[in-house]
């Protein structure tokens, strides 16, 4: 297991959302509007692309990346407003489980051996950190 | 999908533990637009079979079942000793290239876990195909059919159904 999450462990997820298809946003911390965006950054961005996943509660699915857009968007409101609780980031296959207060997992599944198949996290400084896998390692900073 | 679904459908997939995949088939899917072609995979497809001993009539293989992925419902991993081998994101032609991998292959068990339905599927040579549902409503992510006519889903959405052949 890496500890690929520790930068956004313990923080509130607030304003995530879903952009063009089914890849994630999921911003945490304080959120600040930007210049031509339509949503606000948090201090920390988590985003992926090219990723599959499922969001669930207890014994229930909410909603996964193949529903209809206003299932994942019902899916997706669940994680605002919840605190991170902790994150595991599987070395080999890059598949990730972030769990949240309120009993609210995240689960993804790597779909792709592209190298753009992975979370991308964005720091408070605009640095992008890519966290990887056995493909690539942790990724870096740009 | 509780605990007790997961466990169920382990046991109604017995059926085809030991047995072998003798063919495998997959689903490229070509779209043509004025940008270009795309291609994806919406389909695979693994069919079982068991060797008749000897001292029954017909001796040779006979047709167990067959397993439907469906790969727009859900992601399909091949990894082998824990390392990804190929995924069904991959392009079609590394797909087609690495799945033949589990033609001849015995199925060792089969794994759900709930409440999303991830389904394992282990094979000898420490072959591991691992299919991950990314609905939580309608549509099916797999199906079993065996060839006495029992039914087995996962589906709709996370949930477990099957029909049983027996009338």
């Amino acid at each position: 297991m890496l500890n690929a999450f520790a930068a956004v462990v313990g923080q509130k997820a607030q304003g995530c959302w879903l952009g063009y298809g089914s890849v994630l946003f999921l911003e945490f911390g304080e959120l600040h509007p930007l210049e031509h965006q339509t949503h606000p950054r948090g201090e920390w961005s988590l985003s992926s692309a090219r990723i599959l996943w499922r969001i669930e509660q207890d014994d229930s699915v909410l909603g996964g990346s193949e529903d209809d857009r206003p299932t994942m968007e019902a899916a997706i409101e669940y994680i605002n407003g919840n605190t991170l609780v902790a994150g595991e980031l599987l070395e080999a296959s890059g598949d990730s489980v972030l769990t949240f207060s309120g009993r609210v997992v995240l689960k993804t599944f790597v779909l792709s051996s592209a190298e753009d198949s992975r979370w991308h996290l964005t720091l408070a400084d605009g640095s992008h950190v890519s966290l990887g896998t056995a493909r690539s390692g942790m990724g870096t900073v740009s | 999908m509780t605990t007790g679904d997961a466990a169920t459908i382990r046991d109604l997939s017995r059926p085809i533990w030991g047995t072998q995949v003798w063919q495998v088939r997959l689903n490229v899917q070509h779209i043509f637009q004025d940008r270009g072609v795309l291609e994806g995979m919406d389909g695979l497809w693994l069919d079982f079979r068991e060797f008749r001993p000897k001292r029954e009539l017909g001796e040779g293989h006979r047709s167990v079942a067959s397993l439907y992925i469906n790969l727009r419902n859900c992601g399909a991993r091949l990894e082998q000793h824990g390392v990804p081998v190929v995924m069904s994101g991959d392009p079609s032609a590394r797909v087609l290239g690495e799945v033949q991998r589990l033609v001849g292959i015995r199925l060792v068990d089969v794994e759900v876990k709930p409440p999303g339905g991830e389904t394992l599927l282990r094979f000898d040579s420490a072959l591991v195909l691992s299919c991950f549902p990314a609905v939580s409503r309608e549509g099916d992510s797999w199906v079993l059919n065996t060839d006495l006519g029992d039914v087995l889903k996962l589906g709709p959405g996370p949930r477990m159904t099957y029909i049983s052949g027996r009338r």
